[in-house]
C-alpha cells in the first residue's frame, strides 16, 4: 500500500537530500511544500500519512504547524527534520504531538532505523 | 561572467542550508550556555557589494544601547572572517545571566574572555556545519575582542573600518539568534574571501 507523505521545508536542497535517503523499497507519494502556511493548506486538502517537518521556517514555523494541526484534530505521523537541535524544541515538538526528532544532515541508516522503530515502513 | 554569477539560485539555497545545519549546533550551544531557548531564523546567505555588507551590519538591533563584536578569521580551504555582535544587555547583566561570581563581573578581562569564548563555541559551530558537509578543512584564529561595551553607534566606525578588502564583493552568511526570555541579540556575520569562492563552488559541485 503506497503511503503519502509530506515533505515540509523552505530548502530545495534540503528537500532533494530528504528525498535522495527514502528507504528505496518504500511505496511512497511524496508531496512537497516550501513553507509551513503551504503545509497547512495541502493538509485541508489531503490527509497524509506521514509528515516531515522542518522546524525554521521563514512564515510559519514547524512548532506552530503542529499546534495549528492539533487545533484542527489533524492526525498524521509527523516526524521533525530539522537542524535546530535544542533539546527545548525537541520538548516541544513531541509534546505537540511529532513522534520522533532526526537532525539535520540526515542520513540513510538513521532515517530507516526511525522509520521502522515506529512500524511505518 | 561576474562574481554574482558564480553561485546558482539552487547553490545558494544549498549553502543556506548548510549554514542553517551551523546555526542549529550553535543555537544549541547558546541554549546551553545561557540555559534559555534560542530563537532562529532562517540564515541569510548571498554575494553583496561590501556596502552592503556594512549596510547590513549596521542593522543589527538590540534593543540596548550596548553592543560587543568578537571577530575571528578562518584558514584552511576556504578563508574569511566573521563579527560576532552582543547585545541586548550591559555586561554586568550577562555575567549575572551566566551565573558568575561577582569578582568576575568586575574584571574586565574576564569578561572579555568570556565573550570570546562564547564567540569561539558560536564560530565552531557555524562552520562545522558547513565545512562538515563541503568536506573542507577549516581552521579558526584566536577570537579578539573589536568593541567592548561599547555604544550602538560604534557598530558604523567598526564595520567601516573593514572595508579596505582586495574586492567589492564578498559572500556574507548572516545567522541571527534571539533569546527572548533574556532579551538578547547576538548576530553572526560571515564573509568569504573572494579567492576561497572557487574551492567553495568546487565542494559544492561534489555534495550536489
Amino acid at each position: 500500500m503506497t503511503t503519502s507523505l509530506l515533505i515540509v521545508d523552505d530548502s530545495t536542497f534540503s528537500r532533494n537530500m530528504i528525498k535522495r535517503v527514502l528507504p528505496s523499497d518504500w511505496d511512497v507519494d511524496v508531496t512537497e511544500v516550501i513553507c509551513g502556511e503551504e503545509a497547512l493548506e495541502v493538509c485541508e486538502l489531503k490527509q497524509f500519512d506521514v509528515i516531515f517537518l522542518d522546524l525554521t521556517m521563514p512564515d510559519i514555523d514547524g512548532l506552530d504547524v503542529l499546534l495549528e494541526l492539533n487545533k484542527r484534530n489533524y492526525h498524521s505521523r509527523v516526524f521533525i527534520i530539522s537542524a535546530d537541535i535544542q533539546e527545548s524544541s525537541k520538548q516541544i515538538a513531541k509534546e505537540r504531538g511529532a513522534l520522533d526528532f532526526f537532525p539535520k544532515p540526515i542520513k540513510t541508516d538513521t532515517l530507516l532505523a526511525m522509520l521502522q522503530q515506529h512500524e511505518v515502513v | 561572467m561576474t562574481t554574482q554569477q558564480e553561485f546558482t539560485d539552487y547553490q545558494i539555497d544549498a549553502l543556506k542550508e548548510l549554514a542553517n545545519i551551523g546555526m542549529g549546533r550553535a543555537g544549541a550551544k547558546l541554549s546551553q550556555v545561557f540555559e534559555h531557548r534560542v530563537t532562529l531564523n532562517v540564515p541569510n546567505v548571498a554575494m553583496v557589494d561590501e556596502d552592503k555588507f556594512n549596510s547590513l551590519a549596521l542593522k543589527f538591533e538590540t534593543g540596548s544601547p550596548i553592543v560587543n563584536i568578537i571577530q575571528q578569521s578562518f584558514i584552511g580551504e576556504i578563508e574569511g572572517r566573521s563579527a560576532f555582535i552582543i547585545g541586548g544587555h550591559n555586561f554586568a547583566d550577562l555575567v549575572n545571566i551566566l551565573g558568575y561570581e561577582e569578582y568576575d563581573a568586575i574584571d574586565e578581562g574576564h569578561q572579555k574572555e568570556m565573550l570570546m569564548d562564547i564567540s569561539n563555541a558560536v564560530n565552531s559551530a557555524c562552520l562545522s556545519g558547513l565545512a562538515e558537509q563541503l568536506e573542507l578543512d577549516i581552521e579558526l584564529t584566536n577570537p579578539s575582542i573589536a568593541a567592548f561595551n561599547t555604544p550602538n553607534s560604534a557598530l558604523k566606525d567598526f564595520f567601516f573600518k573593514q572595508k579596505h578588502q582586495e574586492t567589492h564583493q564578498t559572500l556574507l552568511f548572516e545567522i541571527k539568534f534571539f533569546i527572548k526570555d533574556i532579551n538578547l541579540y547576538c548576530d553572526n556575520i560571515i564573509s568569504l574571501k573572494i579567492s576561497s569562492l572557487e574551492n567553495l563552488r568546487n565542494a559544492l559541485e561534489r555534495l550536489l
